[in-house]
């Protein structure tokens, strides 16, 4: 339902009246601030501002724009889209930029106020793409505010707000050197860099790791959490991802492979509960994505939603999502903490989307989950030397946002000629459900196995937002099917080895082409979705295909087949995110001219009851940031982070025209 | 600027308030003053207080060509007004005190080419004016310094074309002039025509009051001058010889071998010479000091010519190469290396490569030295660097997209556009496409991701020199662009390249840079200290390259900034310890100046970037103690 207008209207002016008389608490996130990456620490990308509406959203314009620093950078490697999510506390916009350096910006014009430049740029290449950095972190003591950066040059970053000047007081002169603390001294630190935000609670700074997948080495550094005291920059503690000597868990890392495995970092952002003082950590998967031959067992805590205490850094609880994974099934996204009433029973709730498209649901102080979450037998691995897990977990409720595995139902039937041509093709590919085990190339006659969702499917790291009013999680997913086999390193050169008998793994990567007939997706649509969970009921509220992907493709434009989804064939890629505000959904897609670029945005306002798009606003730039919102002097903004690569990278900010509101 | 506008300015001061409570001190000429000390007679920031600077203030002198630009002005001080250039050469003048800006003036024409300072000449009679004088490539401005208008009573219209002066076209003039008494003084070079004095290159002497020229002496010219007011001699630094001129009719007084440069290291730029007193048995000798790219530093006796102390030159630096042996690997793989270049000076460049060392931009470079008067002691900033230089023989039946579609079309294309145009995204299903890729990656880092891979993609270090500039030509070619010249056997010169190891560090021994004080009395090393970082590896302490020069206080600091860390740095006078720093926003490849105005001290620069990687900038910086 869509508020009037002048219902909206009066609630706008009700707000700048709270604002201009400054009687709304600093820490109070209905005072319009956006003080975390995701909102909040509990990542709910939920702000209760009202002033925009689906009424009014058409009337949006630009009200500034903000070229990134790093245009002063030229020469620099390259970063691609501009992704940053800026923050705004105090009528100021913390933004970083793809280099890492951050500016403060005056939210009212975008005029930069100062900029620091931690030089991460001039540092060590990291090797893992994209190389970008995603944002920045706040914090305050009611005193003093600093603003932190964890950057690609492996620096964390403390900035004093007030000066845009490192805090002396933190570190080496307000950086610590990200490169030590790891607890190894034998790892290539390459291929280790930082992208995504640290977070920080009761005054503890704790800092995940972007770590490169394709190699072909063991001694890949891991994916071990630091913390540090915010004040200092003194290390508090280090929590093993991959346990270590004395620790519990070595034991699923068979062939003690635990003491030269890496990775099983978290690469994306992470969730906090202050009150109860504990981290929720999104760990990936470990070295070598698709084969685990090397490290026999569970190999707890990958692909795991871990609970740290964030004093002292122990585990409160974990839940592993995929056991002994070989799909590259990482958790790509920071969990929502949101609270929940089930059967009549409130309960504080940590939920995580994955790319396997379902959701888990968690008591995020016991770990216990909400509704069962059961093993249930899978088929084991005919790769030489490959164990699979015999049980991989399956929650009961919500339901999967994403279509899990496929079989000969699922490929495409839009005409008896393209199914005719689907199934030729896919079988040369083994199918079967979620959790289908790869295959040695050619096994059985097969080039590789089809997983679905897939690597770049299922939710990706925007992730869910949740709104907390009323305990609806919304996901955008893709179906992405990806045929996968591995190689026998021997014999083979591969991605990681450009000669053949060199990795340290017998087996390796390598990727099937599985495009559709014609250039058609091969499985049905729809190929890319937002999807609304009632997580009190843990059930679908609704599912509608975002973007209208291959509707107008010349074999199928004939049956005026509606919106499709627009999946990665048509160009979508996983960025952005979606704004949940008092009134509506906000998001956008991506637009394509003709030779395949983008070509300028479209910010979008959705219904929450629906997900039907109620309006939309175009812009002369490509967006790829998530979309964050504040207030400011009694106006109600919208920023978006868009462009970079050959266009301008900036901030865009959208408003309602003045005194139109 | 006239004297009325003079007592106007100085009235307007007294009138904000700003009441000088000590007279003000300019910097009115390059390097200070006409001997090139490089020195300031202020003391107000010393040892004791140089920890307290501060940025004063700081002006965007705009034009920023981002990864493009680069801004090796020096700025005067003239009555209290800072002059100075921006990366475009555009001029700009700024309340020396506030950064205020006063006026700017656009020279018009295309402006493609770097100047290194300005020139301020005195009026020296009741019918003459205060002239702003500056170069763009080959056109003098000269402007009035109260307005920044042109000023049309030079040359006509405030224009004066000096490649007149010269059989060339392509005159580049990089040094601001030289005020000699009544005349302004030029050194010319047309790049390629050095060799030909009689036309390619002069040393002309224009006339102050209007620009017409007083007289021209044929030779080879590059470097700023030094005069010397009371012989009314110029020192005049070419490429191969510092030359003494009679700064009233242009004849030659003396003539002496410096630098010894061959074919293949043309275009080095040389520093200025210092005008120096020396003590030569026991008795003090006016002389000239001259610091080169070959790491010497010749010094010779002002009115004879006559050299003092090693006619060779006093060594400044390393005389032969040793390898870095920085970490095992890195020595293993630069001993290596050395066994398969020949090495010498002014030999022809080989197929694997001559090493050269001192290499290219080696020594002592256009920043020049900073004289201490009374204590008798040069500073100078000096570099170790090699340089390698490659002969690339390309046989016939060799194309560039040949090697292209034996390395890099199986992921990336046969056409360039990547192996799935429709999924640039998935780089692990096939490489991106790499049209336009000139426009996204410097040549630099697109040799980096050939060298060391990236992402998916293997390290391609197996390719040898001719297949990696080959693929590196191809891959910045326009897509649709013929890529056939495989019929006829081709060879051509590498750029010259400094010879580094893995990490992107110089290959040779350390210290790569240093800052080191010569006692001119004693003739010998007083102290050297390592000069900079880099910022890739901000903690090694073993010096890195260097552009720009230093200055000097009366109070025993030197101001320096010169580096790739992007620091502008104080160090001691008298032991070389680093007594403050400050962040750049860009790299400082330029000349501090000093000078006090509005009663406060400032220690000023340009911060251009540009070179040894980003950023470009385009901010001048003044730093002062707090009032």
């Amino acid at each position: 339902m869509k508020p009037s207008p002048v219902f909206a209207c009066g609630i706008g002016l009700a707000l700048a009246g709270a604002l201009l008389a400054g009687c709304a608490p600093p820490a109070d996130p209905a005072a319009g601030e956006w003080r975390h990456h995701g909102g909040d620490l509990a990542s709910s990308k939920y702000s209760p501002l009202d002033q925009i509406d689906a009424a009014n959203f058409p009337e949006l314009e630009v009200a500034w724009r903000w070229e990134s620093a790093d245009k002063r950078l030229a020469g620099a490697y390259d970063t691609g889209n501009y992704t940053a999510t800026p923050l705004m506390v105090g009528g100021k916009v913390y933004a970083a930029t793809s280099h890492g350096q951050v500016a403060a910006l005056d939210a009212a014009t975008g005029e930069q106020l100062w900029l620091y430049d931690p030089r991460s740029w001039a540092r060590e290449l990291p090797t893992q793409l994209p190389r970008r950095t995603r944002g920045v972190e706040y914090w305050t003591d009611g005193e003093a505010e600093r603003i932190f950066v964890a950057t690609m040059g492996k620096q964390l970053v403390s900035i004093d707000a007030a000066t845009g000047q490192p805090d002396a007081a933190f570190g080496d002169g307000g950086i610590v050197d990200l490169a030590g603390d790891l607890g190894v001294d034998d790892r290539v630190m390459a291929h280790i860099s930082h992208s995504a935000p640290p977070i920080i609670v009761r005054d503890t700074v704790v800092v995940g790791s972007k770590i490169h997948d394709y190699v072909s080495e063991n001694r890949n550094p891991p994916g071990h959490i630091r913390a540090y005291d915010v004040r200092t920059g003194a290390l508090k503690w280090r929590f093993h991802t991959i346990p270590q000597e004395g620790e519990p868990y070595t034991e699923t890392w068979g062939n003690d492979s635990w003491k030269v495995q890496g990775n099983t970092n978290v690469w994306t952002m992470l969730a906090a509960d202050e009150e109860l003082g504990y981290v929720y950590l999104p760990t990936s998967t470990p070295t070598n994505d698709y084969y685990g031959g090397e490290r026999p067992g569970d190999n707890v805590y990958a692909e795991s939603l871990v609970c740290v205490d964030v004093e002292t850094g122990k585990p409160v609880w974990h839940f592993q999502t995929v056991h002994h994974g070989i799909w590259d099934y990482d958790i790509a996204s920071a969990p929502n903490l949101v609270d929940i009433v089930v059967d009549g029973r409130p309960i504080k709730a940590v939920a995580q989307v994955s790319k396997t498209a379902f959701t888990y649901v968690f008591d995020r102080a016991t770990g216990e989950p909400v509704w069962p979450i059961e093993e249930r037998p899978v088929p084991p691995s005919t790769v030489p030397g490959e164990v699979l897990s015999p049980t991989q977990p399956f929650p009961t409720k919500p339901p999967p946002f994403d279509r899990q595995g496929a079989s000969e139902d699922d490929l495409i039937d839009f005409t008896p000629e393209l199914r005719a041509e689907a199934l030729e093709i896919a079988s040369h590919f083994r199918l079967g459900p979620i959790f289908e085990p790869l295959i040695v190339e050619g096994d059985g006659g097969k080039v590789g196995t089809l997983v679905v969702p897939g690597a770049g499917g299922g939710a990706s790291f925007p992730g869910a937002s949740v709104d907390p009013e009323t305990g609806i999680l919304y996901v955008d997913s893709f179906t992405s099917p990806t045929g996968i086999s591995v190689v026998s390193t021997a014999d083979n050169v591969t991605q990681s080895q450009s000669e053949p008998g060199t990795s340290d793994f017998a087996y390796e990567v390598k990727y099937q082409p599985a495009a559709g007939p014609q250039g058609l997706p091969l499985l049905k649509p729809p190929y890319r979705r937002l999807t609304a969970i009632d997580l009190n009921l843990g059930e679908h509220v609704w599912q509608v295909p975002q973007g209208p992907g291959p509707k107008d493709h010349p074999a199928i434009k004939h049956l005026n087949l509606g919106l499709l989804g627009s999946g990665h064939s048509a160009g979508a890629v996983a960025e952005g995110g979606i704004l949940v505000t008092k009134t509506i959904l906000v998001d956008f897609l991506p637009t394509m001219d003709e030779r395949r670029q983008a070509s300028g945005g479209h910010l979008r306002a959705l219904d929450k009851a629906t997900g039907q798009v109620l309006a939309e606003v175009a812009v002369d730039r490509s967006l790829h940031g998530a979309p964050m919102t504040y207030a400011h002097e009694g106006r109600q903004y919208i920023a978006v982070a868009g462009g970079g690569g050959r266009e301008k990278a900036e901030l865009v900010a959208f408003a309602l025209p003045e005194g139109g509101y | 600027m006239s004297a009325s506008a003079r007592l106007a300015l100085a009235a307007a001061l007294l009138a904000s308030g700003c009441a000088p409570e000590a007279p003000d001190v300019d910097w009115p000429h390059y390097l200070g003053d006409p001997g090139r000390s490089q020195y300031s007679e202020l003391t107000e920031i010393d040892r004791a207080n140089v920890a307290e600077l501060r940025l004063a203030w700081r002006y965007d002198a705009g034009d920023l060509q981002p990864g493009v630009s680069i801004m090796d002005s020096s700025p005067l001080v003239v009555d209290g007004v800072l002059v100075g250039l921006s990366p475009t050469l555009a001029a700009f003048a700024l309340n020396a005190a506030t950064g205020e800006e006063l006026w700017r003036f656009r020279p018009d024409g295309a402006a493609n080419c770097v100047q290194r300072g300005l020139l301020f000449w005195r009026a020296r009679a009741e019918s003459d004016a205060d002239r702003l004088l500056f170069t763009v490539c080959a056109v003098l401005f000269a402007l009035d310094p109260a307005s920044g208008r042109l000023d049309d009573a030079f040359a006509g219209d405030g224009r004066l074309d000096l490649s007149t002066f010269v059989d060339g076209a392509r005159l580049h003039m990089i040094e601001p002039g030289t005020a000699a008494g009544e005349f302004i003084v030029f050194g010319l070079r047309t790049p390629g025509l050095e060799d030909d004095a009689e036309t390619g290159s002069a040393v002309v002497a224009l006339r102050g009051a209007d620009g017409s020229l007083a007289w021209r002496y044929s030779a080879g010219s590059a470097g700023a001058m030094a005069f010397d007011a009371e012989r009314r001699l110029l020192f005049a630094p070419t490429q191969s010889d510092l030359l003494a001129l009679d700064a009233a009719n242009g004849e030659l007084r003396w003539q002496r071998p410096v630098i010894g440069v061959g074919q293949w290291l043309t275009d080095q730029a040389v520093a200025a010479p210092t005008l120096v007193t020396v003590a030569s048995a026991g008795v003090p000798v006016d002389a000239v000091a001259v610091p080169t790219r070959q790491g010497r530093l010749h010094v010779f006796d002002r009115d004879s010519g006559e050299p003092l102390g090693d006619p060779a030159g006093m060594p400044l630096a390393a005389e032969a190469f040793r390898p870095s042996a920085r970490t095992p690997a890195v020595a293993e793989r630069m001993a290596h290396l050395a066994t398969l270049m020949e090495e010498g000076p002014n030999m022809p460049p080989t197929p694997a490569g001559r090493l050269m060392f001192p290499g290219l931009g080696a020594g002592t470079g256009w920043g020049g030295g900073a004289l201490l008067p009374d204590a008798g002691r040069l500073i100078v900033n000096v570099q170790e660097t090699a340089s390698v230089l490659r002969r690339i023989e390309i046989p016939a039946g060799f194309s560039e997209r040949s090697i292209y579609m034996q390395h890099c079309a199986r992921c990336h294309g046969a056409d360039r556009e990547g192996l799935y145009p429709d999924r640039p995204e998935r780089y692990g299903a096939g490489g991106p496409s790499l049209i336009g890729l000139g426009e996204r990656l410097s040549s630099t880092d697109i040799r980096t991701v050939i060298e060391r891979g990236r992402g998916s993609m293997p390290a391609f270090d197996q390719l040898n020199d001719l297949e990696r500039l080959a693929l590196e030509t191809y891959l910045l070619s326009d897509a649709d662009e013929g890529q056939d010249d495989s019929r006829r056997a081709r060879s051509l010169q590498a750029p010259p390249v400094t010879l580094r190891d893995a990490d992107g560090l110089p290959g040779n021994a350390p210290p790569w840079g240093a800052l080191m004080a010569i006692d001119l009395v004693a003739g010998s090393v007083l102290w050297q200290a390592p000069l900079g970082n880099y910022l890739s590896h901000p903690g090694l302490g073993l010096g890195s390259e260097n552009v720009g020069g230093p200055v000097a206080t009366a109070s025993g600091l030197v101001f320096i900034a010169a580096t790739p860390d992007m620091k502008l740095r104080a160090f001691d006078a008298d032991d070389g310890s680093v007594l403050w720093e400050a962040d750049l926003p860009a790299g400082g490849y330029s000349t501090p100046i000093v000078y006090r105005a509005g009663g406060r001290q400032f220690v000023a620069m340009a911060a251009g970037g540009g070179r040894f990687g980003p950023p470009s900038g385009a901010d001048y910086l003044a730093f002062a103690l707090p009032p």
